[in-house]
């Protein structure tokens, strides 16, 4: 009975921290949307995106503004849950986007076009997709051997990873006179994005979020070992291979907009593992809204702080993300984890 | 006889005197008229070069400020001298020196100097390849790091390491007369810089009544939006003919090119947008419109309705024009000004 109570209350805070990621979430974007370079009350800012449909202020607060801002959510989104399903799968707390390649493999087909071929930089967002799942299927299958261990695909990431980041060393040594707008793509920033990059990356979000809702018992699985997994039904190499392979398209999806933002993958599921618990039910849900609401501030931060001229938005993640992260291993929720 | 003899001597002792003494005379005038030709020549340039960066000279050896304002000396009139910028191996052939080494690529490279050796790249000099020329002087670009990083072996072999650095036409104008100290000959000022300096004031005269347009300068990239302020070559430029670059801040001293907020930039609403590109224009073009500007925001500017936006010669606004200055202000104001005629101009052009 006393059990039974217990995971109804732990039910009740996981699913309550969830609606307050939402509510939060939304917060954030109004917030995001008002404040700005250019200022405006707050009613002015409902008017221009409910009522005008053109002038000014309702191309500086729809297009630039609230179109960024979503932009943001949704790559926050995507690398969250990209980090919290390779963390389950790889069984590693320090695994992350660049762990499979994506960074690599993103990053040096985007610096190729945009120092070898600087006219097809239209190119860089599809090749930078591209070239993340090149990567990242290259080390799946060096590190097969009778079936993948998380402890190979580690490795063969690292050795890989390390491999390609020759190739992009080279490149901008070679060219140094070219790698104005590489170190933009290097850092990760939301410089110039609207619309047409929400509409880009908004079904990989939604595949995400959709996938992550009916794969998270599988994760849930995979954590009690092979042996278990095995005797309860999963086809370990399939369930794997399907993970890592969702986990690299969101990380490219995002990776191919904003450039290689690592940040985001790698510590925004942790907190959110410190505030619900590892049960990934609840965990990817809260990983991919804590990542949308991590972003959209850090974004809003980056703009606004030294006003008109922005950061990019990887700078203010690091030095805002890494001592809070800090913050909450040393005075962390405790007792909610498990 | 012997009366007419002495007569004869001392006439001839006489025209002798007197002709030492005019030569005197003479040679005191042309002295005088060479002491007044080099005082007249510092005027022109003390008059041409604002702040001037020479500190104390010899008949050998020159001191100036570099642009962090660190004390240079160098040795005047070396004989084989090698640039680790092409650029300013451009501006040493102007003010009269000559080189036995230049780093890669073709740009800026004057043509009598297309065929010495190369000694690496800009961005990684070939220190072997420096040693093996013997060179007595190095020009190297301030504030690159590669090029500080070989300026002790470099001394350790007694050569000396020239570090300049210019991004305005005012800058050049210092770094011209640095190296034409260097070389002794200051013919650039009378050949060169003196007409470019006129025609620059006749043409600044002509657009100085007329209200210049708000310009905005920038930097195509594929990702972000860079903008040129106006401390950049192009940013000056647009200021000193009128015209107001509506970018003034900056994130630090000497950085010209800064990521913009789109929001401020449609605010601000520039009647003339201004495209720096590093290849081809046609292909900076269609990348610019997919990914830069593809925001539809850019359609409230005025710039984008008038569909006054211009992709500028990256021989005159991305690299160091150096003599192709006026040129450089020229095609400027024909932009900023389309509807004042500047043909009288076009003659003054240099080849």
């Amino acid at each position: 009975m006393i059990i039974m109570n217990n995971l109804r209350e732990r039910k009740t805070y996981r699913v309550s921290v969830i609606i307050l990621l939402i509510i939060l979430c939304f917060l954030a974007l109004i917030v995001a949307t008002t404040f700005g370079t250019y200022k405006l009350s707050f009613i002015e800012v409902v008017k221009a995106i409910f009522y005008e449909r053109e002038g000014m202020n309702r191309a500086i607060i729809w297009s630039i503004r609230f179109s960024r801002n979503i932009v943001a959510g949704l790559v926050g989104m995507c690398l969250a849950l990209s980090g919290a399903i390779l963390q389950g799968v790889m069984k590693n707390p320090l695994a992350s986007p660049n762990i499979i390649g994506v960074s690599a493999g993103a990053g040096l087909a985007a610096i190729s076009i945009m120092i070898l071929f600087p006219h097809l930089t239209y190119l860089v967002t599809p090749m930078s997709f591209i070239g993340a799942l090149l990567a990242t299927m290259t080390i799946y299958i060096l590190s097969w051997k009778d079936g993948i261990s998380p402890l190979r695909v580690i490795l063969s990431g690292i050795a890989i990873s390390s491999f390609i980041g020759a190739g992009i060393n080279t490149l901008l040594i070679f060219f140094p006179d070219r790698v104005y707008g590489v170190v933009d793509f290097m850092v990760g920033g939301l410089s110039a994005v609207g619309f047409k990059q929400a509409n880009l990356i908004w079904p990989y979000a939604i595949i995400g979020l959709i996938s992550s809702i009916i794969i998270a018992k599988k994760l849930n699985i995979l954590q009690l070992g092979d042996d278990v997994a095995k005797s309860l039904g999963v086809n370990l190499e399939l369930t794997r291979f399907i993970l890592i392979a969702l986990a690299s398209l969101l990380a490219a999806s995002a990776v191919s907009i904003v450039g290689l933002l690592g940040f985001v993958g790698l510590i925004v599921p942790h907190i959110a593992r410190m505030i619900i618990g590892s049960d990934y039910r609840y965990l990817l849900p809260a990983s991919a809204l804590l990542g949308a609401l991590i972003l959209i501030l850090c974004d809003t931060i980056a703009r606004t702080i030294l006003s008109p001229i922005e950061l990019p938005v990887g700078i203010i993640m690091a030095a805002i993300g890494g001592p809070f992260f800090l913050y909450l291993l040393r005075n962390g929720i405790k007792g909610r984890t498990n | 006889m012997k009366r007419t003899n002495t007569k004869i001597i001392t006439l001839f002792l006489v025209v002798l005197t007197m002709l030492i003494f005019m030569t005197g005379c003479v040679q005191e005038t042309v002295e005088a008229t060479v002491e007044n030709e080099q005082i007249l020549n510092e005027q022109d340039e003390s008059a041409i070069v604002k702040e001037s960066l020479i500190v104390e000279e010899t008949d050998t050896i020159l001191t100036f400020k570099d642009v962090g304002g660190e004390l240079i000396t160098v040795k005047k009139n070396p004989s084989r001298v090698i640039s680790l910028y092409n650029s300013y191996l451009d501006s040493w052939y102007m003010s009269g020196g000559e080189a036995v080494g230049r780093v890669s690529g073709t740009t800026g490279v004057p043509e009598e100097a297309m065929d010495i050796e190369t000694v690496g790249k800009w961005s990684q000099p070939n220190i072997e390849a420096i040693l093996a020329l013997d060179p007595d002087m190095v020009i190297m670009r301030a504030t690159i790091s590669k090029q500080r990083a070989i300026e002790d072996q470099l001394k350790a072999n007694d050569i000396d390491t020239c570090y300049v650095d210019y991004t305005t036409f005012d800058e050049f104008l210092q770094v011209v007369e640095v190296f034409a100290h260097i070389t002794g000959d200051a013919s650039v000022f009378e050949e060169t810089i003196k007409p470019m300096i006129n025609n620059m004031d006749k043409l600044k005269e002509k657009v100085a009544d007329i209200e210049g347009p708000e310009a905005l300068v920038l930097f195509s990239t594929s990702k972000s939006l860079s903008i040129e302020n106006e401390e950049g070559t192009t940013g000056a430029i647009v200021n000193e003919l009128g015209g107001n670059n509506i970018v003034k801040e900056n994130v630090a001293e000497g950085k010209t090119r800064i990521d913009f907020s789109l929001e401020t930039i449609v605010e601000r609403n520039p009647e003339i947008i201004l495209i720096k590109t590093m290849g081809n224009i046609d292909d900076c073009k269609n990348t610019l419109e997919v990914n830069a500007m593809s925001n539809e925001a850019w359609n409230e500017i005025d710039a984008v309705k008038d569909g006054n936006i211009h992709y500028l010669d990256k021989n005159l606004f991305m690299y160091k024009p150096n003599k192709r200055y006026f040129e450089a202000y020229l095609t400027m104001a024909k932009l900023l000004y389309p509807n004042e005629n500047f043909s009288e101009f076009d003659s003054e052009v240099a080849n």
